[in-house]
């Protein structure tokens, strides 16, 4: 007989694959009607092609991030290294440009002070910040020029990094929401920000978790957001 | 803006301008909404002729801003078409409700094209 936890797992695997699955309808939506007005309008440009690698790069990193997550059953941990952060947190700010602009989102990269390599998993941290992206880069709002902020700051227990929207407001219920992530009692467990499904939350969560850390919400200079803490690597003491 | 107006709510920015294009193209004038708070308010500053709207706003569906919309005299009689990612399965909860609150069409992103979305525009508020 399978065990409730068993049960639980394969209950919240499932939901977190309807999850995925709604989320990703927002980019196919995306390039099969922009496409069918392209046609009506007789035009297809250079802006609109590179519309539709944004919002199709940004499906595939979704995907990819999900099979990761997948992957490492909810028990296995990702093996730990040590990563330069403002390196990658560059990187991905690179990355994720295409989509915001799709939004009309300025991407702020913020390292603050200075701080050594972490310990972490590179690939697992760089699919969980695409994951986040995914979902913060489009979340509603009317502000003209919102603002992303990708960010790294020093706390007591050492590295700060996460992804934080202008618009995004305190959530009341912002420290039991992503305790949710396991369960998915509703089918929109971010429906307080985001009229979808809000996915990439959950999969970030859980590739979090598969590196010895968890994502929070947190308010970073005025920025409500997502945000984990990894520790610092034992490489920093030789600094 | 002149001529008839169509107020879309719409939380996907990037999904909310072509849909904003394709009616603009149709020669409706656009007001649009990523939630039910902005979208009281755009209805407030002009009365639109129809509201094209997503079910699933942040915060809540859309029957809470339908209820509301519909409270005003003005627009209880406003035509409203439903227009969402909501599969046909998961919307049949909300049929009664629907019905209640005088939604005259459900039209599924997925499978309903653009054309079809400027045509119901077109039955319900016509260009006269």
């Amino acid at each position: 007989m399978q065990s409730l936890e068993g049960q639980a797992e394969g209950n919240a695997q499932e939901a977190l694959l309807m999850s995925v699955a709604e989320q990703l309808k927002q980019p196919l939506l995306y390039i099969a009607r922009s496409s069918e007005l392209s046609l009506m309008e007789d035009k297809l440009n250079r802006d609109l092609v590179r519309s539709f690698e944004a919002q199709a790069t940004s499906a595939l990193r979704l995907l990819d991030s999900y099979v990761l997550g997948m992957g490492l059953d909810g028990q296995t941990q990702l093996e730990l290294e040590s990563v330069g952060l403002g390196a990658l947190l560059s990187d991905v700010a690179h990355e994720l440009s295409p989509l915001a602009r799709q939004y009309d989102v300025d991407i702020e990269l913020a390292l603050d002070g200075k701080y050594g390599p972490v310990m972490t998993h590179s690939a697992g941290l760089r699919a969980a910040l695409h994951s986040l992206g995914s979902v913060i880069i489009g979340l509603p709002t009317s502000q003209r020029g919102a603002i992303v902020r990708l960010s790294a700051h020093r706390s007591n227990g050492g590295i700060v990094t996460g992804l934080y929207h202008s618009s995004m407001e305190r959530l009341p219920r912002s420290k039991s929401l992503l305790d949710e992530v396991g369960r998915f009692e509703r089918r929109q467990p971010l429906s307080e920000i985001g009229g979808g499904s809000a996915a990439g939350v959950f999969v970030a969560q859980r590739l979090f978790r598969s590196m010895d850390t968890s994502l929070q919400m947190r308010k970073h200079k005025g920025l409500h957001g997502f945000a984990a803490e990894l520790r610092s690597s034992p490489q920093l003491s030789l600094l | 803006m002149s001529g008839r107006i169509v107020l879309l709510i719409e939380p996907d920015r990037a999904l909310g301008g072509i849909y904003v294009r394709a009616l603009e193209r149709a020669g409706y004038g656009v007001m649009i909404a990523s939630s039910a708070h902005e979208a009281i308010l755009a209805a407030d500053h002009q009365a639109p002729d129809i509201i094209v709207m997503e079910w699933e706003l942040p915060g809540h569906n859309g029957g809470a801003f339908l209820y509301e919309m519909r409270s005003h005299h003005d627009w209880t009689e406003l035509p409203i078409i439903i227009h969402t990612s909501i599969s046909p399965q998961e919307l049949e909860e909300f049929s009664e409700a629907f019905g209640a609150l005088g939604v005259r069409e459900v039209l599924h992103k997925s499978s309903h094209r653009l054309q079809t979305l400027i045509n119901r525009v077109s039955e319900h508020a016509p260009i006269v």
